[in-house]
């Protein structure tokens, strides 16, 4: 059964009862939803509930994992994601990914934005300006224009999240999945991230795990509640921040969980 | 600026309250003249705001429950949901009292037994108080808040004074008691009104102060 | 009773100096013995020149020339392989059976004695295949004694580059192979490039493998072609040390041999250091 969020104009990601094993262990189990197109998706739970392992396999970053094996069904813009034709690299420049941990190359900063594009062929003289759009797109080109040469390893934590963000968006994906992007970072650049993925579902369908309740509330216009590898709830954020549905998810929210 | 969404938000309340007291302010005003003219077709037309401000304190009570559950307000800016909260329940019963006011005219027939002297002057001082209370929010005005509510204990004199001549009147002519009763309880709406005034303008002095003081 | 806590701290702390000063001090006293024995036979011509006179005179030049070419040899050899082996086993090969098998022999390899290497050296490139005793022999066994060191430096590199700079490259849609040469092995040069260090400095002072491959025991002209035979400061060193015409009177060669060779080994590990630290410079902050 699908939950939450019917009639959706759009649809952007389709699951159909996905099931993942690590070895013998079930990590998910018949997970199914659809993830509107141009919205921030959230996805909550405790840790080890599965939100994370579930977000790797949007961008089959889980088939870098020894003996995970995955059933079921993941349809993104309506092409089955684990299809027999499907080019796994090419995948992934259309559903970029941020991590939790800043970690940008230790290159210059205009050389990280401009890695991927390079990789994949943009022409040596549009280079200029497609780093520039994805640094303003990123809400960093102000702090950068003037030193694009030095290391991006210089920059502050929340600045080198935001030279992530740039570097994915770069690649021009439709889908951006942000993987605790906060979690290492102080409040103002919370913040900040924050407000860039509000702006940024503009352009793009956005999906992110945090483990950051409140975070979800802020930001999101849809949330997923994740238990024990199980989909519990998935509807309007404002609807599951209100009036959950579901026990479980009333716990979790109201912190009265465990 | 960090927060963008959020601080849009936060504006949007703010500005829906004004419209919330422009409305009931509109309401009282022609709920008065309606009441004074004993003019049936302004108070029809006054009673038909009651739709409007529904929906606005419907839009404006899932705007605050919103950015509660979904933005953890802090200090100013929780101040300023809590008071936009309690302002706006203010408000709806201030409506509720010139829908009140509003049905009088067509309870009336002929004319009132008395000129209403004294109860313009409550209504005018009343009015001055929903303004001010308003503009005080607009501005956190703590000063023009505090102005504002001491001009209740006048609204509670004329009550008094107003209150026993209609009794006085009805013990020697009890032919008028129908029309006196109905302007017995036209004063004790806009001795009512002035309260909830006072109830706005200690929101204010709270939102501006974090200070819990009782006006009334 | 035992000590008390500040009381075996002070002990601990001392016999970690004295380790150190020990360590430091017999440095020192080699260093400076071989400088001091040394610097006096070391002049223009004793480092441009053939040695004659069965060499108790003249100079160690083609000593010089055939440890350079050993070392050029070698690591033209052992690094590209060296470097590929580990990529293969350390990014492609993953956890299994074999792969422990390959990491044992590697392991096994790097402890074997260098005079196994010698002989097997003379087996394979000499007879085997048919070089001869010559540089290219020397070099291709040496270059064996060095492939475990720089396979497992390499391997060391390539672990401490962070998963995360893999990973955030795969999710550009960037392939693997693209992922290792644009960024994997950027960052894992340093690394590597101090394990080639450790390599020149045994190529260089290694005495046994090319013993039975092609150093000569006078060899008065430099080579004209890898197949030929070549002199090396190690081997020339132990050759005046042990089985000289006149033992005592080539001894300030001995030291100014000595002495090259160190000088040799320590300008190469010099040159490595400035050249990783341009690395990390450019790497980092």
């Amino acid at each position: 059964m699908t939950k939450g969020v019917q009639n959706v104009s759009q649809v952007q990601i389709k699951v159909d009862n996905l099931n993942l094993w690590y070895g013998e262990k079930q990590a998910l189990k018949n997970i199914s939803m659809q993830i509107p197109k141009n919205s921030v998706t959230a996805l909550i739970g405790p840790s080890g509930c599965g939100k994370s392992t579930f977000l790797r396999c949007l961008n089959r970053m889980n088939d870098l994992v020894k003996n995970c094996r995955i059933e079921g069904k993941i349809s993104i813009e309506e092409k089955d994601i684990y299809g027999p034709d499907v080019d796994v690299v090419d995948l992934r420049k259309k559903v970029g990914m941020v991590f939790q941990k800043p970690n940008p190359f230790p290159m210059s900063i205009f050389d990280n934005v401009a890695y991927g594009p390079r990789i994949h062929g943009a022409d040596r003289k549009d280079l200029d300006s497609i780093v520039e759009q994805a640094l303003r797109s990123a809400a960093i080109w102000e702090e950068t224009s003037d030193r694009l040469k030095s290391p991006a390893l210089s920059l502050s934590g929340g600045q080198q999240q935001r030279l992530c963000i740039a570097r994915t968006l770069a690649v021009k994906p439709r889908t951006i999945l942000f993987d605790e992007p906060t979690s290492a970072l102080d409040p103002i650049s919370t913040a900040r991230i924050e407000d860039l993925i509000m702006d940024l579902k503009k352009d793009y369908t956005i999906v992110i795990v945090t483990h950051n309740m409140q975070q979800a509330a802020r930001i999101s216009d849809y949330t997923g509640f994740f238990l024990m590898g199980k989909l519990i709830e998935f509807g309007q954020t404002r609807q599951i921040f209100q009036n959950p549905q579901e026990q479980s998810t009333e716990d979790y929210i109201t912190g009265r969980f465990g | 600026m960090a927060r963008e969404q959020y601080v849009k938000q936060l504006d949007l309340l703010r500005e829906s309250i004004f419209s919330l007291g422009e409305i009931v302010e509109l309401a009282f005003k022609d709920s008065m003249v309606a009441v004074i003219d004993l003019d049936v077709e302004l108070a029809a037309k006054t009673l038909a705001l009651e739709a409007e401000v529904n929906n606005l304190e419907e839009e404006i009570e899932s705007s605050i429950f919103d950015i509660l559950a979904l933005q953890q307000p802090m200090a100013s800016d929780l101040r300023l949901v809590v008071s936009a909260l309690k302002i706006t329940a203010d408000l709806r019963r201030i409506l509720g009292l010139s829908m009140n006011i509003a049905k009088i005219p067509g309870k009336i027939e002929g004319k009132h037994i008395k000129p209403l002297v004294d109860t313009k002057k409550m209504s005018d001082i009343a009015t001055y108080m929903l303004e001010n209370s308003l503009q005080a929010f607009k501005t956190q005005d703590v000063e023009l808040a505090r102005v504002a509510a001491s001009r209740d204990e006048e609204v509670d004199m004329l009550f008094y004074a107003v209150w026993v001549e209609l009794i006085e009147m009805m013990a020697k002519d009890t032919s008028i008691i129908s029309k006196a009763t109905y302007l017995l309880f036209l004063i004790r709406y806009i001795e009512r009104i002035a309260d909830h005034c006072c109830n706005i303008c200690e929101s204010v002095i709270y939102l501006a102060t974090a200070e819990k003081i009782k006006l009334n | 009773m035992g000590l008390s806590s500040k009381t075996s701290e002070k002990i601990a702390f001392s016999l970690l100096i004295l380790a150190t000063l020990i360590v430091a001090g017999f440095v020192l006293i080699i260093l400076g013995y071989i400088i001091l024995n040394g610097y006096g036979a070391i002049n223009l011509e004793f480092i441009t020149q053939m040695p004659n006179r069965m060499m108790t005179e003249g100079g160690i030049y083609p000593a010089i020339v055939g440890t350079i070419y050993l070392i050029i040899g070698s690591m033209s050899v052992a690094l590209p392989i060296g470097v590929m082996a580990a990529i293969y086993l350390n990014e492609y090969a993953g956890e299994s059976r074999t792969t422990w098998l390959i990491e044992m022999a590697i392991n096994n390899l790097a402890g074997t004695p260098s005079v196994v290497f010698g002989l097997f050296g003379l087996a394979l490139f000499v007879k085997y295949f048919g070089f001869g005793p010559s540089i290219l022999s020397a070099s291709l066994t040496l270059a064996l004694l060095i492939l475990p060191v720089i396979i497992r430096s390499t391997e060391e590199a390539l672990i401490t580059v962070p998963k995360e700079y893999r990973e955030s490259s795969l999710a550009l849609g960037v392939s693997k192979w693209q992922t290792i040469r644009h960024v994997v092995l950027p960052a894992a040069i340093p690394g590597i490039i101090t394990g080639s260090v450790l390599s020149i400095g045994r190529v260089a002072g290694e005495t046994a493998p090319i013993l039975f491959t092609g150093a000569a025991y006078f060899l008065p002209r430099l080579p004209d072609s890898v197949y030929s035979q070549f002199m090396a400061l190690p081997y020339h060193l132990f050759v005046l040390a042990t089985a000289g015409t006149n033992i005592a009177k080539t001894r300030p060669i001995q030291y100014g041999t000595a002495l090259v060779l160190l000088i040799i080994v320590l300008s190469l590990n010099l040159v490595a250091v400035l050249i990783r630290r341009h690395y990390r410079n450019k790497l980092k902050i």
